[in-house]
């Protein structure tokens, strides 16, 4: 266990470089991981490395190990990468900070302090438990974007705390929706499916797991959003991978039905006897990042989906 | 509800494509096999076809749906590249897919098509929109345009696009003469001429590093800019094709096209706005600002060139007159260099040197923008001279994309020595590699109405003006050809053009 200085980390930065030779030094924002010590080093290290080909960052991973004996560590490194036919590697920085809970207090200063000047602020938290810390509350970083994931957490208490806040806020539940909203947007391009929305009473997603996914929360409370109006919402559950979302149906009485599903591993789309198929691409959380950190200005599509998410999430 | 989507997300994802048919005349060809089919079935892919879409092929081979589907889903699996092929997308792509076999000079296969078309927009909810794909050799743009005019199909219930590539002509008279029998038929508004340059990112990009940034464009003008140099260099000869390239040559293939639409991106005012008739405006004015040479200045101010034989490594390089296909007396330029000013406020007096050429040294495509030497050089006395080394602002397009300044900088040690150091930025490093979508974004584009990737009319009659003086004067002069080996950056006279400027060429 050591103390943690930010002037000492910086210095080995430093050195780090000078030792880098002529390496391309790249960050367009500093990005603070808050994870458990559970969490899989490797796959955060593989998440950040393929992150940093299209947002290059000074990344600071915050480890948080249970138990009440205080506990410090760090160590620097780098991520570096060759582009395809280019003789220089292209490098950023990586701190990692390991603190028991009982030394928590001590790390925030630390992380002001080591924060890239100029760029962008991120903090990602990986799970719903460190969101809680009282002692990592974002509110004391000034952030640019707060990352949460709330596909593992209880929709009920998460969605409304997230409506709540004050920052700005992005939710990698709502981020693996993309592609499903994009299918569904595609399909309201055609004036015939449009004249169905008027008509449509019921949103009707379908979910499998077990237990109601907040993706599924985001999605219907997105096309009540859309939709400008109070419409029944039904979550059914259907066969498929826990936690994922199987379909969506827009019922339009008589006039016809919008539909949307999963179907092994494509989506296909159904509106008035007309099929379409699109790929559905596992993303991987790097991608997920990625979308989130391209976005740099305050997202109202999302908020509104979450302010409507957040409300369903907690009716009885 | 109004008639908006209300489920698009311009942060997120593109939408906006409306439903539509698209119609394409030379279906059996190469451009529809390499790019056009493998280009629809990524949008698919990637939902970003319409919910309504259906597309018509034509051509002269007997074809039936069946086998048409069959040599495309064999096309979309060779020439995929990195998007996954999944049956399910392929099979409801292909049940779209339909082929009209027939001549174009046959007034009945329009018919034929007009039949399939209402066919298909009932079937699959087109909305009567047509986007005409004219992926044929130019010389029969005409006769299809007449065909589509004569049957009617040219015309509406629905949104009527024409798609055409380059070239537009061959020279000022024939692309007019061009423009004119198209737009008997189309307005202009529906006719989407690509350019592929204009799609490129970094192209793109020019834009961007101008207009979104405030410390650059003040520096953007004849005060502080000495010269421009826009190089596109390919290392490749005709590659089989010497015999449609001995009716371009270097100067029509690429200047008059491709360069002159990247100097004009350079060269450009402001727009008003992000919009693409603002954008092509100003493009198009400053084409149109291009001092026209008179006779008696092309010799000083254009210069071509033909490669010959050589031996690169270790292979042997055959001439470009050793090209099968090619006349051995051809007149035909493989590389071609101009001088351009534009006359306005802006750059009076800025030289613009634009080159391209076949089997030159290396493949690149770059636009350097040389500022004036610092006005006193401070340093001269103990920097070896090297403080005259003036900024350099480099906009890289191919094959790497990216933008690097070239300023001067204390070397590390005792006494005061200045020398050249490189700020970069590359465009795959910042944001990702990612593979070429040239053809699905224009293909969205054109299902969209988004014409900004595309050019204009007055652009492309302002282009070939400014080249039309070199053409006459080149096709009244007998070259001595080859005069520059395979593998070296063209012929001298090249050189002396900037020499005599006091500039020379960089090597890229």
């Amino acid at each position: 266990m050591g103390a943690l200085h930010a002037d000492t980390i910086l210095d080995e930065l430093n050195s780090l470089w000078a030792s880098l030779g002529g390496a391309v030094r790249a960050c367009s924002l500093t990005l603070i991981v808050f994870a458990e010590e559970s969490d899989d080093a490797a796959a955060i290290g593989e998440t950040l490395a393929e992150l940093m080909r299209e947002h290059p960052h000074r990344a600071v991973v915050v480890r948080i190990q249970p138990g009440s004996a205080p506990y410090l560590e760090h160590q620097v490194r780098s991520q570096c990468w060759m582009p395809l036919g280019r003789q220089e590697q292209v490098c950023c920085e990586q701190i990692e900070i390991t603190a028991s809970q009982a030394s928590l207090a001590d790390v925030v200063p630390v992380l002001a302090a080591l924060r890239a000047p100029d760029l962008p602020l991120v903090l990602w938290y990986r799970s719903a438990s460190v969101f809680n810390q009282p002692a990592l509350a974002p509110g004391g970083f000034r952030p640019d974007k707060v990352i949460v994931d709330s596909d593992a957490a209880e929709p009920a208490d998460m969605l409304p705390r997230l409506a709540g806040s004050g920052f700005p806020v992005a939710d990698l539940a709502w981020t693996r929706l993309t592609r499903w909203r994009a299918i569904v947007a595609q399909l309201f391009e055609s004036p015939r499916a449009l004249e169905l929305l008027p008509r449509v009473r019921e949103v009707r997603v379908l979910y499998s797991g077990g237990r109601l996914p907040s993706q599924a929360l985001y999605l219907a409370g997105w096309i009540l959003g859309a939709l400008g109006r109070e419409v029944s919402c039904r979550f059914d559950e259907a066969e498929g991978e826990p936690g994922g979302i199987q379909g969506i149906e827009l019922p339009a009485g008589e006039a016809g039905l919008v539909s949307v599903k999963l179907s092994g591993g494509a989506v296909v789309t159904t509106v008035d006897g007309i099929r379409n198929c699109a790929g559905l691409p596992v993303r991987s959380d790097a991608e997920l990042l990625a979308e989130e950190l391209a976005i740099a200005v305050p997202d109202s599509v999302f908020r509104e989906a979450l302010r409507h998410a957040a409300r369903l999430a907690v009716r009885p | 509800m109004s008639g908006e989507n209300p489920f698009r997300d311009p942060l997120r994802y593109e939408s906006g494509v409306p439903p539509c048919a698209v119609i394409i005349f030379g279906a059996n060809g190469d451009l529809t096999r390499r790019k056009l089919i493998p280009a629809l079935y990524r949008l698919a892919y990637n939902r970003l076809l319409p919910c309504g879409f259906a597309v018509i092929g034509n051509s002269r081979t007997p074809l039936s749906d069946e086998a048409f589907r069959d040599r495309m889903r064999q096309a979309v699996t060779e020439f995929l590249d990195d998007t996954p092929f999944q049956t399910d997308v392929w099979d409801v792509l292909a049940r779209a897919l339909f082929y009209v076999p027939g001549d174009i000079a046959d007034p009945g296969v329009y018919e034929r098509i007009c039949t399939k078309a209402e066919e298909t927009a009932r079937r699959f909810q087109t909305g009567g929109n047509i986007i005409f794909y004219l992926a044929t050799h130019p010389s029969q743009y005409t006769t299809i345009a007449a065909g589509l005019g004569a049957s009617g199909l040219a015309r509406g219930p629905g949104l009527r696009r024409l798609v055409i590539e380059k070239p537009f002509g061959h020279d000022l008279e024939s692309a007019r003469a061009l423009n004119r029998d198209l737009q008997k038929y189309f307005d202009e508004s529906s006719i989407y001429r690509i350019d592929h340059y204009l799609g490129k990112e970094t192209v793109q990009n020019i834009l961007a590093f101008r207009f979104g940034n405030g410390i650059f464009e003040p520096l953007w003008s004849r005060h502080f800019i000495d010269h421009v140099q826009i190089t596109a260099a390919e290392t490749i000869g005709v590659e089989g094709r010497g015999a449609f390239y001995q009716q371009a040559g270097a100067l029509r293939d690429m200047v008059q096209s491709h360069l002159l639409q990247v100097m004009a991106t350079m060269c450009m005012e402001p727009p008003a706005a992000w919009e693409p008739d603002a954008v092509r405006d100003e493009r198009a004015k400053v084409l149109r600002s291009i001092r026209v040479m008179k006779p008696e200045e092309v010799p000083l101010n254009a210069v071509a060139g033909q490669y010959g034989p050589a031996r690169i490594g270790d292979t042997e390089v055959p001439g470009f007159r050793q090209e099968p296909g090619v006349d051995p007396e051809s007149q035909t330029d493989t590389y071609a260099a101009a001088t351009f000013f534009v006359d306005n406020w802006r750059w009076a007096g800025v030289p613009f040197y634009l080159r391209s050429g076949k089997r030159l040294p290396k493949r690149v495509t770059d636009v350097a923008i040389q500022f004036h030497a610092a006005p006193l050089a401070v340093f001269d006395s103990v920097s070896n001279g090297k403080a005259a080394s003036p900024n350099l602002l480099i906009v890289r397009i191919q094959p790497e994309q990216g933008i690097s300044l070239r300023f001067l900088s204390k070397q590390p040690g005792i006494g005061m020595k200045l020398r050249p150091v490189s700020m970069d930025f590359h465009y795959g490093q910042s944001f990702g590699s990612r593979q070429s979508w040239d053809y699905e974004t224009l293909l969205v584009d054109a299902m969209r109405g988004d014409p900004a990737l595309y050019i204009r009319q007055d652009a492309i009659e302002a282009s070939w003006a400014a080249v039309d003086p070199i053409l006459k004067v080149w096709a009244d002069e007998r070259f001595d050809f080859p005069n520059y080996p395979a593998g070296t950056w063209g012929p001298k006279a090249a050189d002396e053009m900037l020499a005599r400027r006091g500039h020379a060429w960089r090597n890229p």
